[in-house]
């Protein structure tokens, strides 16, 4: 007969699940039942309460094949899952992207593309790995790390490590690593994820009492303006693009408008977006709201800062700044608006931006509403600022304009990043300075002796990936070559080998991760994590909201959560200096017994004196089983109290007017136009393309679970590369053509996608791509905190040879929304 | 209900929904029509009354299935008739159940709910998107004698329901 979708019978077991892919943090339930044990398709025979006899009607919640997974426990037990959407969550209320609605087919199985992920620790034997125990793995990496602490310091110990939320991340684990890095060990030679520093990428934005996610995605619905800088959020924050920003485009928040503010006007709701590319977001609003009511300001790449400029200084020549405000709650108005004045013709100059369209923007943002209230408009940012021509600079200059108008700290406004991974930080205080020493370049000098990359893939994922890549490799070879002589060696001797080739330029690479990443192929040692539903994990998203994910299934073999493998680093380097005698920094090791991730979050999170934590001061009022009760809907940070059975928290920052800083004043700072980071500069000058580079919603991050997935995999097996029409037909490339970038940095392979909205000139290929990935040609640029400038990409291009067999099966077709 | 391994789903590049421990692969696009024995054939359309770029609309394999016949003017995989031009898919967008609309331009299905957007020359494929599958495609037979459009299976999942033909008092 004909197959069918297993239904959860009513008795099926529900857990709560964050969305482990984008900062929105969409909530889900996932159903769990036991094989043999499903339910009916009348409303009472199914969990869902959904009628199956029947065609169900569009919205109605209906699961789909790829949010089934099928799972067998440690002990032989195997269960049906369904991942649903939640209807009741604040956040996606019911929604689900292309990314959360597969989360089914990303659970582990013996029998599905997933079983390639880690199922044991693993160290490099002859040519290839051999399965080792934990016992084995913790003793290797204990007998390094203590050679290395005593050979070359704490500094000698390079990380490479998640600081965020959500998958490869949160509380738990940003703690139980941060506490070995940084308070064990003491290493000041770490960087993070996707960057080769210790930083914030938002420095400027803290630097003037302004956290980064201030406001409430509610916000979205309340904004008489959204003004959108570097960001594409139907493709990298979709369900805050949908369920907020959307229906406040078609009007259908207006009521709600009227009922918290009577009186106050309520004017059709207007977009502004600030990226040199017609996105899939730029052709959805233009569908929806129409030109009236769309303005997208295609600047000129890297001339953010001068726009943002431009429109401060007509803002203030009109009187529109918020004088109470500025006079109340700020310090240092007077010199910044010295220092970023720009007219409008210099403004149109340097961003190439026609004087009108300024102007336009300047009203439509800034001017005061038909009855002279305020205009309530929400200031959104993300990696095109954040990766663009001097993050520090030009996030100063947007929240400098942001603090003018007053549209902080108030209903309908915020000046936010966008966000890209959930966040979840909780860690002792890095004990680095700032800016923070550039790891990257450090391995590429033949700096430091362990590297250990902790859920990231940085060969795919960073800047100068090419000299980075070969640098690791080229020293890990010392090291491996030191290994492959070893014959019937111990433990402490494969350790005592190892030690000496790094005491020769050589770098031993431990790799924690899900899956044998491109980076994994270099290390020594590869340790297997688990993931979010196989253990614990709360994050919170892009309005602060913290929520735990439940465990429900069990990780592949014996890989185990993040903050677990620290702990087993730090209590196996603990034993091997007390059986030293050396009791003093045995006891910098101590305290990690944790037996589970809740004691981690509970060691870390729930005590927050004296450590950096996202939780706050009352980080001890969340509990897991407090957290348990409040379910998808968690509770926005910080926490303000616990009241009869529930967690009370804090909507939007700022509403009383006192930033952090301290005197409680935000801190207006100075930043001129002054043009490009020189290493970029020389790119530009030197070839033709500027490589814009970005997220394409088919693809999560580097793909590490997306490879796996026919329906991913194939859709782009190489990065797509997004080419103006008129510059292919010059080239002779077509559509599917594997096409060629080189710069003076490397090289990277694409396939050749022509998009009529794509400029001259102007490319766009997918960031991170599994097969190629454009870091590669990603200069050295970094702003004054080493955060690299990713969107500096400038090359030349050519076609390599026509299309692969495979590019026949791809649509080559507009990703823009447009219909007839 | 036959139980089929993940491998053997794969292998088969799934035409039908499986039951247990196959489920999860989150959508293969293309079906073979072999592996599906109890569609009913039906018909659809005369040629003669099938413009060019203008959608027929017609349900299948049930009353509460709307689906859309296209004829692009220009051969297709996986199309028939004398040109090899036909096509049809399910009118609802598998990501949440919005109806499509046919955009004759560029022959891509549309959907006004949160913009996914498939590709009708390439089995309905997702362009863009927030589906977790292609748009099911209904396989279709000619019959040139009586130069008619015939419906014979469904490849890919309809939206809304447990099976394609799980409806209708057959679950």
């Amino acid at each position: 007969m004909q197959g069918q979708l297993p239904l959860p019978p009513p008795s099926a077991q529900r857990s709560a699940l964050v969305c482990h892919h984008c900062i929105v943090g969409c909530g889900y339930h996932v159903y769990r039942w036991p094989f043999g044990s499903e339910g009916g398709p009348a409303p009472h025979e199914n969990a869902l309460g959904l009628d199956f006899r029947q065609q169900l009607p569009a919205l109605a919640g209906a699961p789909v094949a790829s949010m089934y997974g099928a799972i067998t426990n440690h002990d032989g037990a195997q269960f049906h899952t369904l991942t649903l959407p939640d209807r009741e969550c604040l956040v996606n209320r019911g929604l689900y992207s292309t990314r959360g609605g597969q989360h089914g087919a990303l659970l582990y199985a013996a029998e599905a593309p997933t079983a390639v992920r880690l199922h044991h620790p693993e160290r490099l034997y002859d040519e290839g790995r051999i399965a080792i125990s934990w016992e084995q793995a913790f003793d290797l990496f204990g007998r390094v790390a203590v050679a290395t602490l005593e050979g070359g310091g704490a500094d000698a110990l390079l990380f490479n490590c998640f600081d965020h939320g959500g998958g490869g991340g949160g509380f738990e684990n940003t703690w139980g690593t941060g506490k070995l890095m940084f308070k064990a060990i003491g290493s000041r030679m770490v960087r993070i994820h996707n960057r080769p520093a210790y930083n914030s990428e938002c420095h400027a934005s803290r630097d003037m009492g302004v956290g980064e996610l201030n406001n409430c995605y509610q916000d979205a619905q309340l904004a008489d303006t959204l003004l959108v800088c570097g960001a594409n959020p139907y493709e990298t924050q979709t369900n805050y693009f949908l369920a907020h920003w959307l229906p406040n485009l078609r009007g259908e928040s207006a009521a709600s408008k009227r009922a918290q503010w009577p009186g106050e006007a309520v004017e059709p709701t207007r977009i502004i977006i600030i990226d040199p590319r017609r996105t899939p977001t730029v052709a959805i609003c233009q569908q929806v709201a129409g030109d009236e009511r769309v303005l997208h300001l295609d600047l000129i790449p890297g001339t953010d800062t001068a726009l943002f400029n431009g429109l401060l200084t007509y803002a203030l020549a009109q009187g529109w700044e918020d004088r109470a405000f500025i006079n109340d709650h700020t310090q240092g108005f007077a010199e910044m608006a010295a220092a970023n004045r720009l007219s409008l013709e210099r403004c149109s100059e340097i961003t190439g931006l026609p004087v009108e369209k300024i102007r336009r923007a300047a009203q439509w943002a800034y001017q005061p509403k038909a009855d002279g209230s305020r205009r309530r408009t929400l200031h959104a940012y993300e990696k095109g600022l954040i990766w663009g021509n001097d993050n520090y600079r030009t996030q100063a200059a947007l929240v400098d304009l942001a603090l003018a108008t007053g549209n902080v700290g108030r209903a309908g406004g915020g000046v936010v990043r966008l966000g890209g991974h959930q966040e979840g930080y909780a860690r002792p205080p890095y004990p680095g300075p700032r800016p923070a020493p550039n790891v990257d370049r450090a391995v590429i000098d033949g700096a430091g002796r362990m590297l250990t990359i902790w859920g990231t893939n940085p060969f795919q994922s960073s800047a100068n990936a090419a000299t980075l890549e070969r640098a690791v490799r080229e020293r890990g070879q010392i090291v491996s070559a030191a290994l492959r002589r070893q014959r019937h060696a111990t433990g402490a001797e494969l350790a005592a080998a190892v030690a000496e080739a790094t005491a020769q330029g050589g770098l031993f690479v431990t790799v924690v991760d899900l899956y044998a990443t491109r980076t994994a192929q270099a290390a020594h040692l590869l340790l297997p994590a688990a993931q979010v539903g196989e253990m614990n994990l709360t994050s919170m998203n892009g309005e602060r909201r913290l929520r735990l994910s439940e465990r429900f299934m069990d990780p592949p073999g014996v890989a185990t959560p993040d903050c677990l493998i620290a702990a087993g680093m730090a209590k196996r380097i603990r034993a091997l200096y007390q059986e030293r005698g050396d009791e003093t920094m045995a006891q910098r090791f101590a305290g990690f017994e944790w037996q589970s991730e809740e004691a981690a979050f509970d060691d870390g999170f729930r005590h927050p004196e004296g450590i950096d934590s996202q939780g706050g001061a009352n980080g001890a009022l969340a509990t897991y089983e407090r957290l348990r009760a409040a379910g998808n809907n968690g509770v926005q940070l910080p926490i303000q109290g616990y009241q009869e059975g529930r967690l009370i928290g804090t909507e939007r920052l700022y509403s009383d007017g006192h930033f952090d800083t301290p005197d409680g004043r935000a801190q207006f700072l100075p930043a001129p136009w002054d043009g490009w980071l020189a290493e970029a500069a020389a790119q530009r000058e030197r070839y033709p393309f500027w490589v814009n580079n970005g997220r394409v919603n088919h693809l999560w991050q580097t793909g590490y679970h997306d490879r796996l997935l026919p329906f991913r995999a194939t859709r782009f097996p190489l990065p797509p590369l997004e080419v103006n029409p008129a510059d292919a037909e010059r080239l002779g490339i077509a559509a599917g053509d594997l096409v060629e970038l080189a710069n003076d940095y490397g090289t990277m392979l694409a396939l050749a996608y022509p998009e009529p909205d794509a400029k001259p000139g102007q490319l766009f290929v997918q960031f991170g791509h599994f097969a190629s990935p454009v870091g590669r040609l990603v200069s050295e640029a970094v702003d004054r905190n080493v955060v690299p400038y990713y969107k500096g990409v400038w090359a030349e291009l050519r076609r390599v040879e026509v299309a692969p067999a495979y590019a026949t099966r791809i649509s080559f077709k507009s990703r823009r929304y447009r219909t007839a | 209900m036959e139980q089929v391994s993940r491998r053997a789903f794969l292998l088969r590049s799934g035409g039908a929904l499986v039951s247990g421990a196959a489920l999860g692969v989150g959508g293969a696009a293309n079906a073979t029509a072999a592996e599906v024995t109890d569609y009913p054939r039906e018909s659809v359309a005369h040629l003669a009354s099938l413009a060019v770029g203008v959608p027929h609309p017609f349900t299948y394999p049930d009353a509460a299935s709307p689906c859309l016949l296209l004829r692009l003017g220009r051969p297709v995989a996986a199309g028939v008739g004398p040109q090899g031009d036909l096509l049809a898919f399910s009118a609802l967008c598998p990501h949440m159940g919005c109806a499509l609309s046919f955009d004759a331009q560029q022959a891509r299905l549309l959907c006004p709910c949160h913009f996914s957007s498939f590709d009708c020359e390439q089995e309905g494929a997702q362009i863009c998107g927030q589906a977790t599958q292609p748009v099911a495609r209904i396989q279709l037979a000619y019959d040139s004698a009586s130069e008619t459009v015939q419906a014979v299976g469904v490849a890919g999942t309809l939206y809304g329901r447990r099976g394609n033909l799980a409806v209708g008092g057959q679950a």
